[in-house]
C-alpha cells in the first residue's frame, strides 16, 4: 500500500479503511486494519496508474488487482507471478487486493465513485507518510453512501468501528467538506443512527479494545450536529 | 447530619499511604486524639488496619474501601451536589471525574450517567455555561472536596484519582456491581 501510494502520490488518494487507520493514527487514536486497500483516482490517469501496477507485479481481475504472495513455514511472504500462484497450494497462498474507484468508469466491470472529482479538484486530502490520504470527513460521507440502505454483515460493522472513530476523532470536523459532498450525491444518517444503537454494546467493545473511550451520546450529538448542517 | 467529610479525609489518607502515624494524622487534620483513636479503633474492629504504638498500618484495603464507601453514602446524603448534563469533553479540563464517571472513562460501564465529579468553586460559572445546552449526560458535582485535585492523574485525556477514591464514590452513589467487586480484587492484588 505504502509503495503504490508513493510511488504514484500525484495520482491516487486513499481511502477505506487504511485511510482510517492512517487518519486515526494522525490524531492518536486507533482504529482496525484492513486486508484490501483502496484507492481512488481519476480516469484520465488509467494508462499510467495501470502500467505502474502491472510493473510492480499487479494482475488485473475483474475490478479489482491482486498481487500474490507465498506464506513460507517461517511465516515470510515472498512475492510470486499469477502463473507461480497456481502451482502453490491454496493453505500458503495469499492476496493482497487493491481497488480502484475511478471518477469515471473505465471498464463495465469497474467502479466510478461520486465523490472522487471533488476530492482532486478541491484537494480534500493530506499527506501522511508519503502517500495522499483522504480527510476524515471524505472517508465518513463515502462511508454514509456506501453503507446507504445496505446491509453487509460483518463489513458493515467494521465500518461503524471506522464511522465512530473518525466521528470522535479528537480534531473538530469540517462540516464545508461535507456539504461540498453531500451536494455532490446526498447520503443518509439516519440509518447510522439506527445501526449505532442496534450495535452499542458490540461497538463499545471494540472501542475499549483499540484503547478508545466509548462515549454514546457526544457521537450521536455530532452525528445529529451534522444532519442539521445539512438540512440548511 | 453532619457530613463526614474529615474522616473521609483520614480514610483516604489511610488508602493512598498504606501506612502512617496517629501523630501524622493530628498534624494534617488538625482533629482531636480521641475523635481520631475513634475511628482507628473502629477500623481496626472492621479488620482494615493495625494500630500499635501510634503506627498505623493498613492490612485489608477492601474493608477499608467499604467503610470509606459507607462514609461517603452520608457524605452524599447531606452534601447534595448540582446535576448538570454535560458533555463530558467540554468539562474535563477543569473536573475530577470519579466513581461511575470515572468508571466510563476507564471503560468498565458503557455511560457515566449519574456519576460524580470535583469541581473547584471558581470554576462553577464555566460548568454553568456548558450546563445550560443540557447535551449529554448528567452527572453530579461536588465542590467540597478540592483536596480530590492533589492527586489526580490523567488517563484519556481524563482528570481521574486513584482507584480507591473512585471506588468509594461509586460505593457512595449506591452502585454495588461485579465491576466495583473486580476493582477491589485488583486493589487487594496491588497490596
Amino acid at each position: 500500500m505504502r509503495k503504490a501510494g508513493r510511488e504514484l502520490k500525484d495520482e491516487l488518494v486513499l481511502v477505506g479503511r487504511w485511510a482510517t487507520y492512517l487518519q486515526a493514527q494522525k490524531l492518536g487514536n486507533r482504529a482496525l486494519p484492513s486486508l484490501d486497500i483502496d484507492f481512488t483516482a481519476l480516469k484520465e490517469n488509467f494508462r499510467a496508474i495501470e502500467k505502474h501496477l502491472l510493473a510492480s507485479n499487479f494482475v488485473p481481475i475483474g475490478f479489482r488487482y491482486i498481487k500474490y504472495y507465498h506464506e513460507t513455514l517461517d511465516g515470510r511472504l515472498r512475492e510470486i507471478s499469477l502463473e507461480e500462484s497456481k502451482k502453490i497450494p491454496p493453505h500458503e497462498l495469499r492476496e493482497l487486493f487493491l481497488d480502484i474507484l475511478w471518477d469515471e468508469k473505465i471498464s463495465s466491470m469497474s467502479f466510478a465513485h461520486p465523490y472522487v472529482e471533488a476530492i482532486f479538484e478541491k484537494e480534500l486530502y493530506d499527506e501522511i507518510d508519503g502517500i495522499n490520504v483522504a480527510f476524515p470527513e471524505v472517508i465518513l460521507s463515502m462511508k454514509f453512501l456506501i453503507e446507504k440502505n445496505k446491509y453487509r454483515g460483518q463489513k458493515q460493522l467494521k465500518d461503524l468501528v471506522d464511522i465512530y472513530v473518525l466521528v470522535l476523532a479528537p480534531e473538530e470536523l469540517d462540516f464545508e467538506v461535507f456539504e461540498l459532498l453531500y451536494s455532490r450525491e446526498k447520503f443518509g444518517l439516519d440509518w447510522v443512527i439506527r445501526y449505532f444503537r442496534e450495535n452499542e454494546e458490540f461497538l463499545a467493545s471494540v472501542v475499549h479494545g483499540l484503547g478508545m473511550m466509548f462515549d454514546r451520546e457526544e457521537f450521536l450529538l455530532v452525528v445529529d450536529e451534522l444532519k442539521e448542517n445539512l438540512k440548511r | 447530619m453532619k457530613a463526614p467529610i474529615v474522616k473521609e479525609k483520614i480514610l483516604r489518607e489511610l488508602a493512598f499511604k498504606g501506612s502512617t502515624s496517629v501523630r501524622e494524622l493530628l498534624a494534617q487534620f488538625g482533629v482531636n486524639r480521641p475523635y481520631l483513636y475513634r475511628i482507628l479503633r473502629s477500623l481496626e474492629s472492621e479488620g482494615a488496619i493495625v494500630l500499635e504504638m501510634g503506627k498505623i498500618r493498613v492490612v485489608d484495603k477492601k474493608s477499608l474501601i467499604y467503610v470509606w464507601g459507607t462514609e461517603k453514602r452520608k457524605i452524599f446524603r447531606v452534601v447534595k451536589g448540582v446535576t448538570y448534563k454535560v458533555r463530558p469533553k467540554k468539562v474535563r479540563d477543569f473536573v475530577v471525574f470519579s466513581g461511575t464517571s470515572a468508571l466510563w472513562v476507564l471503560g468498565k460501564v458503557l455511560e457515566p450517567s449519574f456519576g460524580t465529579a470535583y469541581i473547584k468553586k471558581e470554576d462553577f460559572e464555566r460548568l454553568r455555561q456548558i450546563g445550560i445546552k443540557r447535551e449529554g449526560y448528567p452527572i453530579k458535582f461536588y465542590s467540597y472536596d478540592e483536596d480530590v485535585f492533589y492527586y489526580v492523574k490523567s488517563i484519556r485525556g481524563y482528570m481521574l484519582p486513584p482507584v480507591e477514591q473512585i471506588i468509594a464514590d461509586a460505593l457512595g452513589e449506591g452502585m454495588y456491581t461485579r465491576v466495583i467487586e473486580e476493582l477491589l480484587e485488583d486493589v487487594e492484588w496491588m497490596m
